[in-house]
């Protein structure tokens, strides 16, 4: 369909207002970070990288950026796991179980996480499998974010052509050698999304972490939640600047790494 | 280089038959095409060949050896698939080494087999391509050399031209018999384009919903088709029904709507039994005028019907006539453009008894 002029005009206009929308609060959170002044608030009073210093200088801080990091390392890889085997399974085996089992994959999703970090509170008291905060956390962080890994690895799945399994097999690979060979690397683009959306989903987590983290086991957003109780200073806005850098280089370093164009490529041929 | 021994296979998805009892047998060096409708059987006989389905009862001999049991990757058959399936993560090289890594062939030797069959299907200095950068023609040239370079048993091709353009199509149709004689391997070629069966195949195999119909030459497909199906699938064929009358000089005869007609074949009919007469449009001639005369009466060597122009196709190199023989009958035509008959204008058709030929009635399967 070609646009008038004037229809063009009007869907550049909507296209920026939105991402001026989307991008206005961080902006603003990043230029407060800079703030020189006592307080944190917008517009700054002059620029500084003093917050920064003092979040360096910040044992707390340190120690919970450092535990978000392990926990989300944790966490993105037994998703990745988990996830891509449960799309395997389901995508190609579940036959009339497929919808069901797929609806309670992403169940995760629907319900609020803060319901979820209580189910999961009770649930260890009750059941008394582990002691460990750590544990916890890697239990819930994990059950929010295989749906991501499961829908991303499922797509490619779906338009999966078995034909290039067959054809590795007719080419004498068993099995083993077929799934290492050729049907992982064909996945790996799923794969790598949904990590990338599990790793900045557990490190940007709150309800559940606020939930199940104990004492030494401070996920970030928790640490930033109790700090901002107490003090309203621009350190705050230092540490949400390094974490959304964090996210930033994540994604760009998985771009170079995997290629966005990996994704039009999704195991056709 | 192996002959394909397929004895009593058949294989069903749930209520549907999809190969029914097939005997076939392929010497070593033949080529031959399975040719049918979609939904025939023919793709799933390959698929059990290679190993990608197991036969409900039957076996598979490759070679004189029983390998209904083995798994694809020990049956030693080198595939085409119809969209090629190329590793889309892999390059043109990495494609056509695959099968060799698997037959954990030294490096050095895997380079000079992989270099060696690039050339054959002209292919160099397109090595570190991805199969996506290819054209279809030179996607389907390394689909074939990957499956060629492990010196495969057996050839399965499975529509493997499906995809590419007209042209095209019927360029590499020379081309992979020209490669499959020079590899001198057993082939089985899946399709459903009878022009192409016809031009590759030392035989051709027709089957029809899990049944095969026929299995002959090229030329015996076509001119001697076994039944009406068959007539009918392979190319244009003209059907006129009748039964089966006493055989005159050893000429049979069968008394249909539009009188006696000569015909050959049909030996194993017997008096009586439905039958019907197949001539195929370019056997039949055309002349001007109702036919009055003398040399409207039929005799043993030649069959003479009259009627009616009702419309006409040119095509270039030919034209193609619908000839109204009776009210409930119409015949295809084709000749020479030229003389030019016109609508509504009678004419005379004779055609050559031994271009005349009884098929039966029923296809194979349906009795």
């Amino acid at each position: 369909m070609e646009l008038t002029r004037w229809g063009q005009f009007a869907l550049h206009a909507v296209a920026t207002l939105l991402y001026l929308f989307l991008l206005a609060p961080i902006f603003i959170v990043v230029i407060a970070a800079f703030n020189s002044g006592e307080y944190l608030r917008f517009p700054p009073e002059g620029f500084s990288l003093r917050w920064f210093r003092s979040l360096l200088s910040s044992e707390p801080f340190i120690e919970s950026f450092l535990f978000s990091l392990q926990l989300a390392v944790t966490v993105t890889i037994l998703a990745t796991v988990i996830g891509t085997a449960a799309a395997l399974y389901i995508v190609r085996h579940a036959g009339r179980l497929r919808s069901p089992l797929q609806l309670l994959m992403i169940s995760p999703l629907p319900v609020p996480a803060i319901l979820t970090g209580i189910a999961l509170l009770i649930f260890f008291y009750a059941t008394d499998i582990s002691r460990s905060s750590f544990t916890h956390l890697v239990i819930g962080h994990t059950l929010v974010c295989l749906p991501y890994v499961f829908l991303t690895v499922s797509t490619v799945l779906v338009g999966f052509d078995r034909s290039l399994e067959e054809a590795a097999r007719s080419l004498g690979a068993g099995p083993l050698t077929t799934f290492f060979r050729i049907t992982l690397p064909i996945l790996k683009s799923g794969m790598v999304s949904g990590a990338v959306f599990a790793f900045i989903i557990s490190f940007d987590q709150f309800p559940i972490s606020l939930l199940l983290s104990g004492v030494g086991s401070t996920p970030l957003p928790v640490q930033l939640f109790d700090y901002l109780r107490f003090s309203f200073d621009p350190t705050a806005a230092a540490v949400s600047t390094v974490t959304i850098v964090m996210t930033v280089i994540v994604v760009l370093v998985t771009e170079r790494l995997v290629g966005l164009e990996s994704l039009y490529n999704r195991g056709k041929s | 280089m192996s002959s394909i021994n397929l004895r009593s296979l058949t294989k069903s998805f749930g209520p549907l038959v999809a190969v029914n009892n097939l005997d076939l047998e392929l010497r070593e060096g033949e080529l031959v095409a399975f040719l049918g409708p979609s939904g025939c059987g023919k793709t799933t006989t390959l698929r059990m060949i290679a190993g990608f389905e197991t036969a409900d009862s039957g076996e598979i001999y490759l070679g004189g050896r029983e390998v209904s049991s083995f798994p694809p990757e020990r049956r030693d058959a080198g595939m085409v698939f119809q969209n090629y399936a190329l590793f889309p993560h892999l390059t043109v090289y990495e494609n056509v080494a695959f099968g060799l890594q698997m037959r954990k062939v030294p490096k050095e030797d895997i380079q000079t087999r992989v270099a060696e069959i690039l050339q054959k299907v002209q292919l160099t200095g397109m090595e570190n391509r991805l199969p996506r950068q290819l054209s279809g023609g030179q996607q389907q040239r390394t689909a074939l050399a990957r499956a060629l370079v492990i010196n495969p048993a057996v050839l399965l091709l499975d529509e493997p031209l499906a995809n590419l353009d007209a042209k095209l199509r019927e360029e590499m149709r020379f081309y992979i018999r020209n490669l499959q004689q020079e590899f001198g391997i057993t082939t089985v070629y899946v399709t459903h384009d009878q022009a192409e069966a016809l031009v590759l195949a030392d035989r051709v195999a027709v089957m029809r919903n899990g049944v095969l119909q026929q299995i002959d030459v090229p030329e015996q497909i076509y001119q001697r088709p076994r039944n009406a199906w068959v007539a009918n699938f392979v190319g244009i064929a003209n059907l006129i029904p009748g039964t089966i009358g006493e055989p005159l000089n050893d000429v049979a005869r069968i008394n249909t709507g539009l009188g006696v007609i000569h015909a050959n074949g049909g030996e194993s009919l017997s008096v009586g039994s439905e039958a019907l007469a197949s001539v195929r449009p370019e056997s039949l001639r055309l002349e001007r005028g109702n036919g009055s005369a003398e040399s409207a009466s039929p005799t043993s060597s030649v069959n003479r019907l009259t009627g009616i122009i009702e419309d006409r196709a040119y095509l270039g190199n030919l034209a193609d006539y619908r000839v109204r023989v009776d009210t409930d009958t119409v015949l295809r035509v084709q000749s020479a453009p030229f003389p030019v008959y016109d609508i509504s204008e009678d004419v005379q058709l004779s055609f050559a008894v031994e271009e005349t030929w009884l098929v039966l009635p029923e296809a194979e399967g349906e009795r």
